[in-house]
């Protein structure tokens, strides 16, 4: 669905790509992480061509993304983190736009706005932050898009919307679609990103399935801080440490989370990568 | 890898109905305050030009027209609204033609219904009660036909201005066109001084050219009457006239126009 080759990308003078490669497929949930300012806003608006590459290029369906053609618009929905509406009634919204979506189905908006209770007769500019942003996550859906670009999409959501949000993504998601889901929140998306791909310093340092990692690592407590070989990762807790280490199924462990993923894949990226190509075996 | 098709005409009419509907309220307000003005200017009964209307549909249409047209792409403003408008599943082309659309035909059309409507009701009502004489808009007058080319011209100017500037787009365009014709100018008269400059006093022509010009002009039998004893420049050069015509109305704002597509898809945001 997108190919990234060589990518270099600069604010001004500032670098904030060089030379990435990246490539992402269809039917999975891709979880972008970073710090913030790793460039994962950025790195959506090259995918959707609201930004142009200083070099190399991107593949954003069959077309190169900076040219903006309307057969690669149509098939992409982006929810940027800062949302704009035009000031129209959600259903005016709804016969203006939805005309240019080939896919776009009224029966799941009818369902969804429903499920989200968002007015369907106010001005759009009249919503507060939550109801517009469930109403635009509610036509991206209806949209069926093969590619739904979502950033920051739980900011400003109440907590039972959080969970119709993430029902809305696990049933989005089949093999011609792509969701990808840009979060500092990473609890709100624990169990639906799969893989994850976690940006550092302008590069890739980590994009790997979540359920390789959790087969092969849980999370043990222990008292006392080990400075062993097969801990990947200790964190210092109340009452004594979590440790990352490979586990066999009888040690009492956790499973590991996506945002103890983050911390090893930003503090010790080099032996995550080497473990997980399994070079730590020969 | 695929291009893309550059034009189809439901997706243009999708993206015109969008565009109308985002200017309708603002655009309704204003055509009843101009139908209003129009209305209160032709119960004026003092003023017995005829030439009243066109003045004031000008000055509608010139201000009014260029003040809309810096408008034109305000979603560009913000890079919120920028990214919605972008992302909106059309063509580049597509896009530019229906905000360009809106910007030409769309508002001459527009205000010329408004003022003929506050301008009928006004001076009916001028007739009716008051028994003034009737002035009326002449749209299928010469006069009215070189307005429309103007502010085509000047509008060409303004939709790039609406791209190029991220604010204040009327007040940035307006001073950068004074400073590129302040200095076009500048530099034609130097030109010219330095090539003419054996020919002038001052800012006159030394009377012995001048002489010689005249004869020429009455020999040509091109100008006749008073016109006779001053050089008609327009008159005696007809081709320089018509291609400065066709320079200044059609040359110059496609040429400008096709700048100002190109800068909608190089636009980020």
């Amino acid at each position: 669905m997108i190919k990234i080759n060589n990518l270099d990308f600069s604010y001004k003078n500032t670098s904030l790509f060089h030379d990435l490669d990246m490539n992402m497929d269809h039917g999975n949930i891709y979880g972008l992480l970073g710090r913030n300012g790793a460039g994962k806003t950025t790195l959506l608006k090259l995918m959707t061509g609201l930004r142009f590459p200083d070099s190399g290029e991107i593949i954003t369906g069959d077309f190169l993304a900076s040219s903006r053609p309307k057969e690669m618009l149509e098939k992409i929905c982006f929810i940027p983190e800062e949302i704009w509406v035009p000031p129209l009634t959600a259903k005016k919204y709804v016969q203006l736009y939805s005309k240019c979506y080939p896919s776009f189905s009224h029966e799941l908006l009818k369902t969804h706005i429903e499920e989200f209770e968002v007015p369907y007769e106010r001005n759009l500019n009249k919503l507060s932050l939550g109801q517009k942003k469930k109403f635009l996550l509610a036509f991206g859906f209806a949209s069926q898009c093969a590619l739904l670009i979502l950033d920051e999409p739980t900011n400003g959501l109440d907590i039972p919307s959080k969970s119709i949000f993430r029902r809305l993504v696990a049933e989005y998601i089949n093999d011609d679609q792509t969701v990808i889901i840009s979060t500092h929140q990473v609890r709100d998306v624990e169990n639906l990103i799969d893989p994850i791909i976690i940006l550092e310093k302008g590069k890739v340092i980590f994009q790997q399935y979540v359920n390789a990692l959790q087969d092969k690592f849980k999370i043990v407590k222990m008292k006392e801080k080990s400075d062993t070989e097969e801990i990947l990762y200790s964190e210092k807790t109340l009452g004594g440490y979590s440790v990352v280490m490979e586990a066999d199924s009888e040690t009492e462990a956790e499973q590991l989370d996506i945002e103890t993923i983050f911390n090893i894949a930003v503090n010790n990226p080099q032996k995550l990568n080497k473990i997980m190509k399994g070079e730590d075996n020969e | 890898m695929n291009k893309g098709t550059v034009f189809s005409l439901d997706r243009f009419l999708a993206l015109l109905n969008i565009e109308l509907n985002s200017i309708k309220k603002p655009a309704l307000i204003t055509a009843a305050a101009i139908g209003g003005f129009v209305f209160l200017t032709s119960l004026n009964f003092t003023n017995q030009d005829p030439a009243m209307h066109m003045g004031n549909f000008s000055l509608f249409l010139m201000l009014g027209g260029l003040i809309f047209t810096s408008y034109s792409f305000k979603e560009l403003k913000e890079n919120t609204s920028g990214m919605s408008w972008l992302l909106i599943p059309g063509s580049h082309f597509e896009k530019f033609m229906v905000k360009l659309l809106v910007a030409s035909a769309g508002f001459i059309v527009g205000i010329t219904c408004v003022y003929y409507l506050g301008m009928f009701l006004g001076e009916t009502v001028n007739a009716l009660i008051l028994e003034s004489p009737h002035r009326y808009l002449d749209i299928f007058s010469w006069d009215f036909l070189n307005l429309i080319g103007g502010y085509l011209l000047m509008m060409s100017f303004y939709v790039f201005g609406s791209i190029y500037f991220k604010s204040y787009h009327f007040i940035k365009t307006s001073l950068a066109l004074f400073g590129f014709f302040l200095l076009f100018g500048i530099i034609v008269l130097t030109i010219a001084y330095l090539v003419f400059l054996p020919y002038f006093d001052g800012f006159s022509i030394k009377p012995e050219y001048k002489e010689i010009l005249i004869n020429a002009q009455r020999n040509s039998g091109r100008v006749h009457g008073q016109q006779e004893n001053n050089f008609q420049i327009g008159a005696n050069m007809p081709v320089f006239r018509y291609i400065m015509k066709a320079w200044m109305n059609f040359v110059t704002p496609i040429v400008v126009l096709i700048a100002s597509y190109l800068k909608i898809t190089e636009k980020q945001v």
